[in-house]
């Protein structure tokens, strides 16, 4: 599996996770009069969530493969190039479809 | 407090510098300098189109109200963006690759370029919108009214009788012109509207700018510190309602199908998209947008609700809160925000409203008419900007319309709701389209309609009760009095939250639809084409689509055809280039399919994918039947590959047992000279003593008057000659009995020490009379194996006697070993006489070999001792062989090996003697 393939994956897990923590009944857990720093534990806990998983977004991002733009080229602006050479990448393919 | 000219005029100003943004990025754009603005930070920033005046002013209404449910709206869309590598990308990806210029077109181009669907989809993409465009007019309009105000009771929030429709007009209307400036000037070829971008671009900064100013004001200024806030005892109302339920997920899931399905957001997201990569970017940098928008969401409802005198509408709080603290240039740029939100949304909205329109229904309709239709004779180009301009127009109108006749209900408080469930109705056929192969454009269709009336009837018509339009009877006893058709109790559903009931329904019914009718109906051959290069966009480039589409068309009327559509100027850029690719230094590219398709992918980028077919069908020639072709082709080819695949597995096992077959006919071949040797050595070894036979017996016969001694000599050599053909008759037959395994001999257990020493006693006697000497080499001592011993006999003597006659040595000397080798008793017979020729090595064990005795034929025998004492070992289970030569002065070396016999039978067999 390379790096690559694996932070698509990340991407997966990471959905997950999210879908886990900020659903019902995970998030209701944390309902309750206990504050933190005087805020509300849920109010943080939302947003620190929230805030965690635009982090790790950003560091999964990076990871992924760079997009390979195959296609088909454009009308003649002159800044558009018109086809460039360009190499098939499986691993990416395959990271379009999982 | 700020006097209605001074807001006016920020307002205007604002508008102003709007309107400049936007011309100097489309200036610039225009002439090849993009920079900034396809920058992924403007990208999302665009995006953030999604955060209209409703989030603006409505997310704190809606957490006083409901607490920490305004949130779902944001985490739905945080969440696709999150996984932007899987859905956003490929959707982004189809629609550069296929020009999509709207999702009607998307969804329409996915199956078959039906014109149906686009209409369908159009239809709800208006009735979705036009609603919310009069939610935003409402929205600028109170915020103006409040902000304007002279009295302190307008704070509490304007009411609806007293607003002033005036402003909403002229807001409408300034949309109007700006729109149509900047959103069609021309027809793009991939529908960018740089100035638009950059001016949405710049609204996003000044709205997010605007909320963290108020926020900031609100927690730390009035509130006095985050603890402090949240130490109010509003804190506790706003978070006390528990809002985890069913609704909570259907919002979160209804706000990620809004960010995906709602034709502003796609017309931002993939058509406005200037690369892929900027996705890399919106992916963490819009929901961080998103974060930063509800931050201090929560914070101005707890202080709204405290401090604010009660009955004041919470949401404005957001205004009225800097403006009931005297914070006059605070509410102007609450304002700003509010409008910019307003005003983006506005924009953006109806520009994807009047491409569907124009695209999906204009042009359907022009290509029809009999006396347009040569839509291909008008100017096509100009019919759609006519047609778009009108479009924007008549939306902005009907919203104002609609914004006219519902501000004085609050019917508007729910729409945006409402709105993301109608547009949710999309979700179904594009995720299908996009990862279900098999999704048909009737099960689209059928799923489509049957969402959208149930959307209509569960959740649109109710939003109108109390309106006075409708019976009340409606909602509470059902149509006609059917209480399973209530709108709100669709069969009997009682009890759920409205929006959860309708969305359930809809979404249902859509889906379940979609799904049946797809498996039910078969997709036609253009269906299943687009199928193929949607759903495999990674691994199928558009340019595919030539491969299995053969057209041809006369070029000339593909460039009349393209100068209508894009306009002369591209048209001929776009057939110059085209030509260069094809290698044509001057003149027309060739009409290649390919080049045909790729011209309708042009087409589509400007007037759909439905309407682009149409067009090019026109002066296209021999399509239907070589497409169905060549989708059979699709399908055929696995199983060709398959067939192939077998048929060469086949052939491999073909050529093995060819390969056998000629080695057995070899051999086979190789036994038939055998056997035809063997006949004529046979022959010739029984002629030579049955000659001499019959010229002794002549002799005897003619000469009567023979001595008798001599009569005696010659009886005697013709007995001699007939006892060696017995002999030899005796060992051929022996020999033939033994190869054919018709001998049958019980196996003793034989001590071949004995055996061996019996065979040199017999042998003494020749020797002697050779002049050889027998010599015992090492001895292997005590040893059983299983043989017959009579021929174990014979086999040593004839090694034996062998090794004597074939001596050339003049002191012949043989030497007689044996020993126990890896569980086999081996005897090697050894002289030093001068070996035997290479040649010859394999030969001397067949028939009549005797090879190395050419030269002296009349001292051997028949040639078959080797060949027969062979068979034996054989018999046995042992072997006999030539070992290889050995150092100089040692001649030929004969190995006999048998297998030591078991020792478990070595006592049973003892037994048994």
């Amino acid at each position: 599996m390379t790096p690559r393939r694996r932070a698509a994956d990340g991407v997966v897990a990471l959905l997950a996770l999210g879908v886990w923590l900020l659903m019902p009944p995970v998030i209701s857990l944390f309902v309750g009069p206990e504050r933190l720093f005087g805020v509300p534990v849920l109010v943080v806990y939302l947003f620190g969530v929230w805030f965690a998983f635009i982090l790790a977004t950003m560091l999964l991002s990076r990871r992924l493969p760079r997009i390979r733009d195959d296609a088909p080229p454009r009308l003649p602006l002159p800044v558009e190039s018109a086809g460039e050479p360009r190499a098939e990448r499986p691993a990416e393919s395959q990271g379009g479809r999982g | 407090m700020l006097s209605a000219n001074v807001v006016l005029f920020t307002a205007l100003a604002y508008v102003a510098l709007l309107f400049l943004v936007a011309f100097v990025s489309d200036r610039r754009a225009r002439h090849g300098w993009l920079g900034l603005v396809r920058s992924p930070v403007v990208y999302t920033l665009s995006i953030s189109v999604y955060c209209t005046s409703w989030t603006f002013y409505g997310a704190v209404g809606s957490a006083a109200r409901n607490g920490l449910e305004f949130a779902t709206i944001y985490l739905g869309p945080t969440l696709v963006f999150v996984g932007w590598w899987f859905l956003l990308r490929k959707l982004v990806r189809i629609g550069r690759v296929h020009r999509a210029s709207s999702i009607a077109d998307l969804i329409s181009s996915r199956y078959g370029k039906s014109t149906s669907l686009a209409v369908l989809v159009t239809i709800i993409a208006v009735i979705g919108t036009t609603p919310y465009i009069a939610l935003q007019l409402k929205a600028v309009t109170t915020s103006f009214q409040v902000v304007a105000s002279t009295t302190h009771t307008d704070l509490l929030g304007i009411a609806e009788s007293d607003l002033d429709l005036r402003t909403g007009f002229w807001v409408a209307a300034g949309m109007a012109v700006f729109t149509i400036l900047f959103g069609t000037r021309n027809i793009d070829a991939n529908e960018h509207h740089h100035g638009v971008v950059a001016a949405i671009a710049l609204e996003a900064l000044v709205k997010l700018f605007a909320l963290i100013a108020v926020g900031l004001y609100v927690v730390f200024a009035i509130g006095g510190g985050i603890g402090e806030v949240f130490a109010l005892p509003t804190s506790d109302r706003v978070l006390g309602s528990e809002v985890f339920g069913a609704r909570w997920v259907a919002l979160t899931f209804l706000s990620a199908t809004a960010i995906i399905c709602l034709p502003r957001q796609f017309q931002i997201t993939v058509v406005e998209n200037a690369d892929e990569e900027h996705l890399r970017t919106a992916g963490w940098l819009f929901p961080l947008y998103l974060f930063l928008t509800c931050l201090f969401t929560l914070p101005i409802a707890i202080i709204g609700l405290a401090t604010m005198p009660p009955g004041a509408n919470p949401d404005m709080f957001v205004l009225t809160l800097p403006m009931l603290n005297g914070q006059g240039a605070l509410s102007l740029l609450v304002f700003i925000g509010g409008f910019s939100s307003a005003t983006s949304m506005v924009i953006v909205a109806s520009i994807a409203l009047s491409i569907m329109v124009s695209n999906h229904i204009v042009m359907p309709i022009a290509l029809r008419l009999p006396w347009l239709a040569p839509g291909v004779s008008g100017d096509v180009k100009s019919l759609l900007l006519t047609s778009r301009r009108i479009s924007i127009v008549l939306i902005l109108s009907l919203g104002f319309v609609y914004f006219l006749f519902s501000a004085r209900s609050d019917a508007l408080a729910s729409i945006g709701l409402i709105a993301f469930a109608g547009v949710a109705q999309f979700l179904p056929c594009i995720l299908g389209g996009l990862y279900w192969h098999s999704a048909s454009k009737a099960g689209a269709f059928a799923g489509l309609l049957a969402g959208f009336v149930v959307w209509a009837y569960t959740l649109l018509l109710p939003s109108f009760e109390g309106g006075g339009a409708l019976p009340a009877s409606l909602f509470s006893e059902g149509p006609w009095g059917l209480g399973l058709l209530r709108p709100q109790a669709l069969f009997g559903a009682e009890g759920m939250d409205p929006l959860v009931h309708a969305l359930f329904w809809s979404l249902s019914l859509n889906a379940g639809l979609f799904v049946l009718i797809s498996l039910v109906k078969e997709q036609n051959p253009l269906e299943r084409l687009q199928s193929t290069l949607f759903v495999d966009v990674f691994r199928n480039p558009a340019d595919r689509e030539s491969r299995f589409l053969h057209r041809s068309a006369a070029i000339d009327d593909l460039f009349v055809l393209a100068q209508r559509v894009l306009g002369a100027e591209r048209a001929y850029r776009l057939f110059r280039e085209s030509a260069r690719r094809q290698g044509l230094e001057e003149g027309l590219p060739r009409p290649s399919a390919e080049f045909i398709a790729q011209l309708e992918r042009e087409f589509a980028g400007s007037i759909g994918a439905a309407s682009a077919r149409v067009m090019i069908s026109q002066v296209v020639t021999g399509e239907t039947i070589s497409l169905d072709e060549m989708m059979r082709l699709v399908d055929e080819t696995q199983q060709v590959i398959e067939y192939s695949q077998q048929l060469e597995q086949k052939s491999q096992q073909l050529q093995m047992t060819a390969r056998q077959l000629r080695e057995a006919n070899d051999r086979l071949k190789q036994l038939d000279a055998q056997k035809d040797d063997f006949l004529s050595q046979v022959s010739h070894e029984v002629r030579t003593p049955m000659a001499s036979i019959r010229s002794f017996s002549e002799i005897l016969l003619e000469a009567r008057d023979l001595e008798g001694e001599q009569a005696a000599r010659f009886l005697s050599i013709i007995h001699d000659e007939t006892l060696r053909l017995t002999r030899l008759l005796d060992e051929i037959l022996d020999l033939s009995h033994l190869e054919r395994g018709e001998v049958a001999w019980s196996l003793d257990l034989v001590d071949p020490e004995r055996v061996l020493d019996r065979a040199v006693e017999t042998c003494r006697g020749m020797a002697a009379s050779a002049g050889a000497r027998l010599t015992i080499g090492t001895r292997a001592g005590g040893a059983r194996v299983m043989a017959h011993e009579d021929r174990l006999n014979q086999v040593f003597i004839n090694l034996i006697s062998n090794a004597i006659k074939h001596n050339s040595s003049r002191r012949p000397v043989i030497t007689l070993s044996s020993g126990l080798v890896d569980g086999r008793y081996e005897v090697v017979v050894q002289d030093n006489g001068g070996g035997v020729p290479a040649a010859a090595r394999e030969r001397i064990f067949t028939k009549f070999s005797r090879a190395w005795t050419q030269s002296r034929p009349r001292e051997g025998g028949a040639g078959l001792g080797l060949a027969i004492s062979r068979a034996i070992a054989r018999k046995m289970q042992g072997e006999l062989e030539l070992l290889p030569d050995g150092p100089a002065g040692v001649g030929a070396r004969f190995r006999l090996s048998l297998p030591l016999a078991a020792a478990a039978e070595q006592p049973e067999r003892r037994a048994g003697e």
